[in-house]
Parts: C-alpha cells; structure tokens; sequence
C-alpha cells in the first residue's frame, strides 16, 4: 500500500514538476509573476481536445501539438502585454495584476467557446498493468516516460546550450547580460515560450487521462507556484523537488484523509513554507541577487 | 422596487468590502488575494451565532475579530515577504479557508451551506422586507466608510499615505513600515468581514460558493477599476461592477454567456488599465 501511495505520488510530481519547472524559468528570468500560466495549461489541453475530437489527429500529434499552441499563447502575452509593460518600467504588483486580469479573460473566452463541463479526450478505461502489488495504467507509463523525458531535455537545454546559458546569464543579473550584450528582450521570449510549452505538454498529458474543463489552470498554476516556492528558483532542480513534496503529499492526503481536504493541506504547507523559509528548502544562505530583487 | 432595493443592499457591501481591500491594496501597497476568505469569515460567524440566538450586530463584531485574529497571524510573517509572496500567502489562506468552508462540515454544513438565518432586527424594526434591508445596509456601510475616512485622517492613515507615495521615503523619516502595514492588514481584514455578516442576515443563507477565490479576485477588480488609494474609486468600481450584469443585460447578451463576458470584461479591464492607466478611473496610486 505504501510503495502504491510513493508510486501514485511520483507519476502525479512528475507532471506537476514540467508545469513547475515552466513556471520557474519564466518567474526567475522575466520576474514576473506569471498568473496566466495557468491559462497556457488551460489552453494546452484544449489545444489537445481540438485536435483529438475535432480534427481526428492521433494522440502523439496532440501531445505535440498542445505544447506549441501553449507556447504561442506565451508569446503573444509576453508581446502584446508584459514587454510594453516593462518598457514602461511598470512595477511588479502592475505586472503581476495584469498576468491575473489575462488568466481570468482566457479562461473565460475557453469556457464561452466550449462551455464549462468536463471534456473527454481519449474516450475509455486506461489499460490497467499490475507490476506484482502494485497497479498501473498505461497512461500513467506514458505520462511519466514523456514528462521525465521533457524535464530532462529541458535540463540539458540549460545547462549544456549556449541558449541555456544566456537565460542563466539574464536570471542571474539582467543588467549585466545586457552590459555583456546579450539579447534580454529575445531570451525573455524564448523562456516565455518555453516555460508555457511545459504548461501544455503536462496539461494534454493530464488531459487525456481525465479531461478536462476551463478551471483546471488555477489548480495546476497553484501546485506549480507551491512548488516553486518550497523549492526555490536558484535551480531547476529546485521546483522540481517541490513538485516531489506535493505530490507526495497529496497522494498521501488523498489516501489518508479524503481528496477534498488535499488542496487545503497542500496550501498549508506552503504558507509554512512562505513563514520558516521563504527562500525555498534547497536555499543556501545569502543568496545576493535575490536581496535587491 | 425589490430588485433596486437588492441592488442598493449589494451596492452597500461590496463598497464596504472593495473598500476594505483599498487601504491595503491602496495605501499599504499589499495585494491580497484573501478577501474573500475573511468576508466568508464574517459571514459564517454572523450565520452561525445569529441561529444560536444572538443579534446580528454583536455576532458581527465577534466575526470581526476573528477575521483580525486570522490576519494578525496570517501578516505577523507575511508581511516580511517580498510583494510576490505576500499575494502568494493571501492566496494560500483563501485555499485553505475555502477547504475549511466546504469541508469543516461539523461546523459549516460543508457545500449543503447554512439555512435558516433569522431575519435580525436592529433597534426593534424587524428587517423582514429587502427596501428596510437595504436602509440598514445604506447606514452601516455610511457608518464604517465613516470611520475609515476618519482613521484615514488620523496621523496613522497619513503614514500610509506616505507610505504609498514613497515607502523608503516614509521609512528614512522614521516610519515603521511593516508595523504600519500590519495594523493596515489586521483593520482590513476587520472591516471586510463586517459585510460578510450582513449579507449573511440578508441572503439568510450561507454556502462556501460565494466566499471563494472568484470572490476575491472581484473584490480586487472593483478596487483596481475604481481606482486604488483614492476613497471614493473602490466604492465607483463597485457600483460599477455590479451594474454591469445589467448593461450586459440590456445589451442582449443572453444569460448563459453573460456570466462568462461579464468575467473576461472584469479581466480586459484590470489588462487594460493597468497597461495605460494603472491608477484606475479615479484614483491616484499607480503601484509603483
């Protein structure tokens, strides 16, 4: 029973850690607090359920597809909103507010076109595998193969790409970068892009095991924010042992107590978080470029 | 004559409630996402000690003070938080107070809600008809706008007009600026559960859907629409806002998509704003 709450919890982390892992780049690089990054997970997984049941596309092109169309809501919001924002050196209380007024606008114009009830992607029961006690279904292998497979593509990408090492150059201190000559305006972007791609990639594979319908985003952003914060930014490794925690717990919670208490236990460990170490578990002491920002 | 006296009782808490949001949001610069939460607070209290007996006034203050404990606590910590965390903290608690509503169902009836309030009555007048609802609503909320406007111009609601104008500014001339935000917060969070507790005597009937995250992030659009920092702007933004159902409906809208346009207006207006005009209609803080 134990080894199939730690199993349950590990292919649940592993999703919430490509929608953390997105949500950190893009929150350590562009310092935005980035709320509609709950509306990309939305808009990946109908992106997916338009492609299943609507264009009759087979599943691996819609967990190609929703990844992309994710990134392409990404980069018209960093466009059309956050970088005229920035030029205008608006605050981030400004910034962050506006990213919120986007999530509630997207959302909605999802539920308008669609209507707001659950929405099937593959109909059907998963194959179920029972490796000895413990059981599996097949979209559980395939959700935890492809999502590790993303984090570690994305873990190569900024750690061993000259594309990696600006978006580190410009986390670390966008002033400087930009002395050195590097495009700040354009990595933003890329990260932008990038980090949202996670957001619908999780969000399909999430999708099609259980569908989907336009309030899934707020849920997905929570645990990746929490997941971040228990973490912290300095690595990617960070969010993704928050996602560790979390999803641990909530499998735990869910088996313990009932699933409507797992959200309300979740926060509480990151508002405990936020209290004894707002800088994260993984934090060393006297980070300097965290002080000033 | 129903609906506009429904209309004026709703126009009454919400003034109170965006106003609330306002002196923190305004004046002490923290967004908080917890509104909601402490309005549902306050209701819950008035529901539950009004079925046991009590007038409706003292189970307010009562609820009040919860609403301020919980803040208290909750800032203590938060407020040492950059401003991302803070609204990370408020959205937090209103998760977790929205599991408790729902859940906690020795206490509140979990989703069934709270039937059965009995219809208070404030100086011998029983306030059984919505037109004498809404004269009570009118003068609690002049009442609380009152006092607010009179702390705000106490030497405290100077300091965090200063504080809202230039924080290190306030702080070189010795201003203690956290402690200035928690007693900014703890107040707040008072005064936004003293309409929970009215519209808990009004609807005479409690769920956890009207105190959720939804909740919250309205508040914060009146607030942000009107105007923050500026007395009258939240009270604008909310008359505003509630009237828009109406305009919608005017327009043709039909019901069903009603609620969805009148979300993505909520959400174009905070974008919009904030992108050119950031101080809102009237107000005069611009977040900086």
């Amino acid at each position: 029973m134990l080894m199939q709450i730690v199993v349950n919890g590990l292919i649940e982390s592993s999703l919430s850690a490509v929608t953390a892992t997105g949500f950190a780049l893009i929150y350590s690089t562009t310092r935005v607090f980035h709320i509609a990054h709950g509306a990309a997970y939305v808009l990946g997984s109908y992106a997916g359920y338009f492609a299943l049941q609507y264009l009759g596309l087979p599943a691996a092109v819609a967990v190609v597809l929703a990844p992309l169309a994710a990134a392409l809501f990404g980069v018209v919001v960093e466009r059309a909103v956050y970088r005229p924002m920035m030029l205008r050196r608006s605050s981030d209380l400004v910034l962050l507010l506006s990213s919120l007024g986007v999530y509630i606008m997207t959302i909605n114009l999802v539920a308008l076109i669609f209507g707001s009830e659950n929405k099937t992607l593959v109909p059907g029961q998963s194959d179920i595998l029972e490796l000895g006690a413990l059981i599996v279904t097949r979209v559980q292998l395939l959700q935890f193969a492809v999502s590790l497979m993303a984090l570690a593509l994305l873990m190569a990408l900024v750690t061993r790409t000259s594309l990696g090492l600006t978006i580190r150059a410009v986390r670390d201190s966008p002033v400087l970068a930009s002395v050195t000559g590097t495009d700040g305006a354009g990595v933003r972007l890329a990260v932008v892009a990038i980090g949202s791609g996670l957001a619908g990639l999780a969000a399909v594979l999430t999708a099609i095991d259980v569908g989907t319908d336009p309030n899934v985003g707020l849920p997905a952003f929570l645990s990746a924010t929490a997941a971040t914060v228990i973490g912290g930014t300095r690595t990617l490794l960070g969010p993704l042992c928050g996602a560790l925690v979390i999803g641990i717990t909530r499998s735990a919670v869910s088996w313990s107590l009932t699933d409507r208490w797992v959200d309300a236990v979740v926060f509480s460990v990151l508002v405990l978080t936020l209290v004894f170490r707002p800088e994260g578990i993984l934090a060393r002491a006297g980070r300097v470029e965290e002080a000033g920002a | 004559m129903t609906y506009v006296s429904h209309l004026l009782v709703l126009i009454s808490l919400y003034a109170m409630l965006a106003q609330s949001l306002n002196l923190v949001l305004g004046y002490a610069g923290v967004v908080s996402l917890a509104h909601g939460a402490f309005f549902g607070i306050g209701a819950y209290t008035a529901a539950l000690l009004t079925i046991a007996g009590w007038s409706l006034l003292p189970a307010a203050l009562v609820g009040m003070g919860l609403a301020s404990l919980l803040s208290f606590g909750l800032s203590l910590p938060a407020l040492r938080l950059r401003g991302d965390y803070v609204v990370l903290c408020t959205l937090g608690v209103q998760i977790v107070a929205s599991g408790v509503f729902e859940n906690w169902t020795g206490l509140t009836r979990g989703p069934a809600g709270i039937g059965g309030i009995p219809a208070p009555s404030v100086l011998g007048i029983h306030l059984s008809t919505t037109a004498r609802y809404a004269v009570f609503a009118i003068a609690v909320s002049a009442a609380a706008l009152f006092v607010l406007w009179f702390v705000m111009s106490l030497p405290f609601g100077r300091s965090l007009k200063a504080l809202r104008d230039d924080d290190i500014a306030a702080q070189a001339i010795g201003k203690d600026t956290t402690r200035l935000r928690l007693h900014a917060f703890v107040i707040s969070a008072a005064m936004a559960a003293l309409p929970g507790a009215l519209f808990a005597g009004y609807a005479r009937y409690v769920d956890p859907t009207s105190f959720t995250l939804g909740q919250s992030i309205f508040v914060l659009s009146c607030v942000i629409v009107g105007g923050a920092g500026r007395f009258l702007g939240p009270v604008l933004g909310a008359a505003g806002l509630l009237a828009l159902p109406e305009v919608l409906n005017l327009a043709g809208v039909s019901s069903a998509a009603a609620a969805y346009v009148q979300q993505i207006a909520y959400g174009l207006s905070i974008v919009v704003l904030m992108r050119w005009r950031p101080q809102g209609l009237v107000g005069q803080y611009k977040y900086v």
